[in-house]
């Protein structure tokens, strides 16, 4: 099994994966502390600059370098928790929105502009997703 | 053919969708005329309309509607719009606070909002790969 920790293969995979998730960390704690003590732009960049740095370790690993971060395994937990996250924000959506849209016919609710964000996003989010599944049963 | 037979053929994805479409078009139609000015009664009996006539097929199918194929292709699909939407996450979340500071352009609410449902979604989808992997 090359992918345990005692072997050097292993060892040196969960070194990549401890840097690129620790990048990340840190950006994510750099963006909300500095929202929290009032400093935006540290923060923001902070946050940039984490991120950058974990992805460019992810694609290093992933095309340039001889590190395999990533199995077929892991491949298809990832297939199954996007297509769960999706899942789960249609129904919420298909759930929510139309009775907004009854309530705000009715004249008891009004779209604020951040709702008509989530809505806006919601739809081209979920038509992206339509246009990729269409595009993959033509190719099929 | 038997009815079984029929009933099996009948039941394809696509025309399931179209049958759905028209049967809730058609029952939000005639509830609307009906209660005309009710909007919310006319709203709810649709919704009520709509949710039986989805279940209907369900019942009457002696398979699954959708088979290992279609789930695989959901599944892939699925991955490519969360890539998109993860690569899109961090530049509408960081870029108007950057740009805005920097005085650049000014303050595109729009996009910061983008940006935070987009990351709602990206933190939804770690918790939930956390939890796979775990459980894996």
């Amino acid at each position: 099994m090359l992918d345990r920790a005692e072997t050097p293969i292993g060892r040196r995979r969960q070194r990549w994966k401890r840097s690129i998730y620790g990048s990340f960390g840190v950006g994510i704690v750099a963006l909300l502390g500095g929202v929290g003590l009032g400093f935006d732009l540290v923060g923001a960049i902070g946050y940039f600059l984490g991120v950058t740095v974990g992805g460019a370790l992810c694609l290093y690993a992933c095309l340039l370098g001889s590190v395999t971060i990533s199995d077929e395994r892991f491949a298809d937990i990832e297939r199954r928790a996007s297509h769960y996250t999706l899942m789960g924000l249609a129904y919420t959506g298909l759930a929510t929105f139309p009775a907004l849209f009854v309530l705000e016919a009715a004249g008891e609710f009004e779209f604020s502009q951040p709702l008509d964000t989530v809505l806006l996003t919601f739809s081209a989010l979920f038509l992206l997703w339509g246009a990729v599944y269409t595009t993959l049963r033509i190719r099929s | 053919m038997n009815v079984d037979a029929y009933r099996i053929d009948w039941l394809t994805r696509r025309r399931y969708l179209a049958y759905v479409l028209v049967t809730s078009l058609l029952g939000g139609g005639i509830f609307g005329y009906l209660l005309a000015g009710e909007h919310t009664a006319a709203a709810l009996a649709t919704a009520g309309v709509f949710a039986v006539l989805l279940a209907v097929p369900y019942l009457l199918a002696r398979r699954t509607l959708f088979d290992e194929r279609d789930r695989r292709m959901d599944e892939r699909a699925a991955r490519y719009t969360m890539i998109v939407v993860l690569a899109l996450a961090l530049p509408s979340l960081a870029g108007p606070i950057v740009l805005e500071q920097l005085g650049i352009v000014p303050f595109q609410g729009w996009l910061l909002g983008t940006g935070l449902v987009l990351m709602g979604i990206v933190y939804c989808y770690l918790a939930i790969l956390a939890v796979l992997n775990y459980r894996a």
